[in-house]
């Protein structure tokens, strides 16, 4: 209850921290960063409570569906636990324009957002009368994203350190390319898990045996 | 109350505080905030701020539609990093009438703000239609369907985005001493710990006519060759004789660098202040260790020859002729002694050669001794060919006569310790 009133206080609280060190009034650049340092101590405790009542299932549970969500919640606390230091200003002052931040909003979207979304489906498709289901196909899906997530995510963030390094150093620009070009080539074939993985999740959702139809309707329809 | 419409009260709370934790945060950090920014941006600015001309705004239009700004931000932080490589950072009234803005989220490129004047007409369009010809490393995308086949065939679009590019950061020149005062007032009161002082109003690679140049350490040779390739050699050449893949598209051409010599002052003042009206663009983005290289590199290795002080003195009379057709033909540009300080030098767009500190390697002179220069000009700048004014002996003297002027101490010194 305290989570959700918090979450929904501070976040429309934290659009400025996009522009720290810009022209924007100082005050309002340190209200976001101040609000985005709350949401994100709001979010441990949000998550801290999400996962203790997952207490005994296991970060790589079982069940397809519970497993894209609890990993959508560790996503969902690394990515804002990130977000909090990231608008520190030392933090932002070294990070900001980088790989670091492209990695950051990939792993908001596809980490947590997408992952709670592929685990309500994983969840809410087999109980849909009549639907196709494809249990391993989804459960591959699950690892191919899981997988091609990380390798960027892990890889833009290590880009983003070895670009910023370069600029706060003073090298000349084109160093910089030279130098994120093996991340950019990583992150180019992190595409394919990624890729793959939606395709699996989508042929688990279209393809396999039909789930039972239940018995009134089939009353019904004969 | 029964529970049953306490809960039903709690959608109608949270409906409430939605809409109301929405507004207070529109007005907090958004009112308000654009509020003072209308203030300072007044307070700050210059009294008028002059508009895009109707190529620039379509420039505008195109370098938005090519989607420039996912790779190149339009927004110089308050860091010192930024404003090392950038110049001045981004005030609040310098994008006032920009919309929607350019300010971008993420830098591939390097920013843009200040690059008006930092780059030549020529050279953009060559970047555009080739960028790996003048910057090897890039990994910015061909626009050649901006030209009609080639970089000197540029169609109206790539005229009217280079038209945009040049007014990147015009307005903050524009602004004069007056905003360059205001600039300080706005960046002390924004952030006490960095003060910009008025001369990084400017981008370091934009060029200067003259400048002061600080003195460079003495650099390592083979540094300076691997920066060479880096940086200089996609227009100058891997051989330094000004024919690298970017050079078929400037004029004028890229310095034949083997054909000359040049004093280690002037190849300073070179990289330091780049060459107006040229291409070349200046390298102050470049550590003075780096810089001081790149002079030892271009300067040290003279090719050997019948140069300097152990050359064959030209007979008497041949220097006097040479005077008579300098004194008469080029002085009013290069000066009475040479020194590109002629009454007529300021007023050419590219400055006349100094020809106390950059001369001709006589062993590169055609065989009839008379230099390619005077024979064909230089095109893209006021130097003429004098084949149909002078005579070839004529012409012959005048080299002469200029080689007497150039003066390089510290390769004389080097000279005769080497002796």
């Amino acid at each position: 209850m305290l989570g959700f009133w918090l979450l929904f206080f501070l976040y429309p609280l934290n659009g400025t921290h996009h522009y720290v060190m810009s022209v924007i009034p100082m005050d309002t650049q340190v209200t976001a960063i101040i609000a985005s340092v709350l949401l994100g101590l709001t979010v441990i405790l949000v998550v801290a409570n999400l996962l203790l009542s997952l207490h005994g299932a296991g970060v790589f549970a079982k069940d397809v569906g519970l497993r894209f969500v609890v990993m959508s919640v560790i996503f969902y606390l690394v990515v804002s636990i990130q977000g909090s230091l990231q608008a520190l200003m030392p933090v932002n002052a070294f990070v900001h324009f980088t790989d670091w931040v492209i990695g950051h909003s990939h792993l908001a979207m596809l980490g947590f957002a997408s992952f709670a979304a592929a685990g309500a489906l994983a969840h809410v498709w087999p109980h849909i009368p009549g639907a196709r289901y494809h249990a391993r196909l989804v459960h591959h899906a699950y690892w191919l994203l899981f997988a091609g997530l990380l390798i960027m995510v892990v890889d833009l963030t290590i880009a983003g350190v070895v670009e910023a390094q370069l600029w706060q150093s003073g090298a000349p620009w084109p160093a910089s390319l030279e130098a994120a070009r093996p991340y950019w080539i990583i992150r180019t074939w992190s595409a394919v898990p990624i890729a793959g993985g939606f395709i699996a999740l989508l042929a688990g959702l279209t393809t396999g045996p039909r789930t039972q139809p239940p018995a009134a309707e089939m009353r019904a329809a004969a | 109350m029964r529970p049953s419409r306490v809960l039903r009260m709690s959608y109608l709370a949270a409906s409430v505080a939605g809409v109301g934790f929405f507004v207070l945060s529109v007005a907090w950090l958004g009112v308000w905030p654009a509020r003072r920014l209308a203030d300072e941006a007044a307070r700050t600015g210059p009294e008028h701020v002059v508009a895009l001309t109707a190529s620039e705004a379509r420039g505008r239009a195109i370098y938005a539609r090519e989607g420039c700004a996912y790779c190149h931000t339009q927004q110089i932080r308050f860091t010192q990093p930024d404003i090392a490589r950038f110049g001045a950072p981004t005030l609040a009234w310098e994008t006032r009438a920009d919309t929607p803005h350019m300010l971008g989220t993420r830098r591939i490129g390097p920013d843009l703000s200040r690059a008006g004047g930092t780059r030549s007409e020529d050279w953009q369009f060559m970047h555009l239609f080739a960028p790996r010809t003048v910057v090897p490393a890039s990994v910015m995308p061909s626009y050649r369907h901006l030209f009609a086949g080639g970089p000197g065939a540029p169609r109206q679009d790539a005229r009217d985005l280079v038209a945009y590019l040049e007014t990147l950061g015009r307005a903050r020149e524009l602004a004069g001493v007056e905003g360059s005062v205001r600039a300080v007032t706005a960046s002390h009161a924004h952030m006490s710990g960095l003060t910009p002082a008025a001369d990084l109003n400017a981008h370091p690679a934009r060029t200067r006519r003259s400048g002061d140049v600080p003195a460079l350490p003495a650099g390592d040779r083979d540094r300076g060759i691997v920066l060479y390739a880096r940086h200089c050699a996609a227009c100058h050449g891997a051989t330094r004789e000004g024919d690298g893949p970017g050079a078929s598209g400037l004029t004028p051409r890229p310095s034949n660098l083997a054909e000359h010599d040049y004093t280690d002052v002037r190849m300073a003042q070179v990289l330091w202040n780049g060459v107006a009206g040229t291409a070349m663009p200046a390298w102050r983005d470049l550590s003075r260790d780096d810089l001081g290289s790149l002079v030892r590199y271009l300067t040290d290795p003279r090719p050997p020859g019948p140069l300097r002080h152990d050359r064959v003195q030209p007979p008497a009379e041949m220097l006097a002729l040479g005077k008579r057709v300098y004194d008469d033909n080029c002085a009013q540009c290069h000066g009475p002694d040479g020194a590109a300080d002629g009454f007529a030098a300021l007023s050419l767009a590219i400055a006349p050669t100094n020809f106390r500190q950059q001369r001709l390697w006589q062993g590169r002179m055609t065989a009839d001794g008379v230099p390619r220069v005077l024979r064909d000009g230089i095109e893209g700048t006021m130097m003429a060919s004098w084949q149909t004014r002078l005579t070839r002996e004529e012409m012959a003297a005048v080299a002469e006569y200029v080689f007497q002027f150039f003066r390089d101490e510290a390769a004389a010194r080097a000279l005769e310790r080497r002796q």
